[in-house]
């Protein structure tokens, strides 16, 4: 004849069982956190990310506006000064940019050092309207490509994210588990 | 850069018009990218940047295209392999730029291929007319 199953517990077994169910609880809780932190800070670096770039991209215009004034010697500071930046901005945010933004970046790089060469060259010999023009156009092309990264990293995470995935991004959010992943990486 | 542009003009590899320029993508190879200017005098579409990354996103080949209205301005070229780097580096210092001269060429054939894809749509849509 079988006896009917029974357990008995003791005032220490309930406060192990406690003290487990406790540190879980705690394991899950430190997880989320460290999850959620760690998502706000990547948010905030790419907030700081795209103000940079949009900066440069103000000055950039304001290069623009230099060389059609024929304002030689400001000219050349300024594209120094943004050269310095760029690779500046280069280093400290280059984790954070998609490889389509790199390119792009690269881009902007280029025709501000070709600008920065140009002016060396107009300050020795005076450019034509034509060449002026030309430097101009290249100082809107970079501006062009540095707005367009900043734009990109403005951008909601929830319009980042493929239309099949929103619902997932969304879900994912009202549990705070979602990891920081930029798109196409 | 010869391959890349024979394999391009045989059809083999195919670019595809993106926002900024042209992109092609060789699956398990390479990604083959072209970086335009949205505005120059110097040529309606002149390449800025054109990069040649392998499928784990590293940079092989990078040429920027410095040039600009005022003569004197050379453009620059990186690449991955330290031997090779030296290699185009002496051939740089030559005078002439063959890799950036590669380059245009290929944006050219591009360019072409592009423009004449067009015409043919365009012919094979007054065909149904």
């Amino acid at each position: 004849m079988n006896a009917p199953w029974s357990i008995t517990l003791g005032w220490r077994d309930i406060l192990n069982l406690a003290l487990g169910a406790l540190a879980i609880y705690q394991f899950f809780r430190n997880r989320r956190t460290e999850t959620t932190c760690n998502d706000v800070i990547k948010r905030q670096a790419t907030q700081s990310a795209a103000h940079g770039f949009a900066e440069m991209a103000r000055t950039a215009y304001d290069l623009e506006t230099w060389i059609g004034k024929n304002e030689w010697d400001r000219s050349l500071e300024l594209a120094k000064r943004m050269m310095v930046s760029l690779a500046e901005i280069s280093g400290t945010w280059s984790v954070i940019l998609e490889t389509s933004d790199t390119d792009i970046f690269g881009a902007a790089r280029t025709e501000i050092a070709s600008v920065e060469k140009s002016i060396s060259l107009a300050m020795q010999n005076a450019p034509t309207p034509q060449q002026s023009e030309e430097m101009r156009q290249q100082c809107i092309n970079a501006a062009a490509y540095l707005a367009q990264t900043a734009g990109r990293l403005k951008r909601p995470d929830e319009i980042k994210a493929p239309m099949k995935g929103v619902v997932r991004t969304l879900i994912e959010r009202l549990r705070g588990t979602k990891e920081y992943e930029p798109e196409n990486r | 850069m010869r391959k890349i542009t024979d394999k391009t003009r045989e059809g083999r590899i195919v670019w595809q018009k993106g926002t900024n320029g042209f992109a092609a993508s060789l699956p398990g190879k390479l990604k083959l990218v072209f970086i335009e200017a949205p505005y120059s005098l110097i040529s309606p579409t002149r390449w800025v940047v054109f990069v040649v990354r392998d499928d784990a996103d590293n940079e092989i080949l990078k040429v920027q295209n410095n040039t600009t209205a005022l003569p004197g301005a050379k453009p620059t070229v990186e690449v991955g392999e330290g031997k090779t780097a030296v290699l185009l580096a002496g051939l740089m210092a030559l005078g002439d730029d063959p890799v950036v001269n590669a380059v245009t060429d290929l944006h050219n054939l591009i360019l072409s291929q592009q423009t004449k894809g067009g015409i043919e749509r365009a012919i094979d849509l007054l065909d149904t007319i």
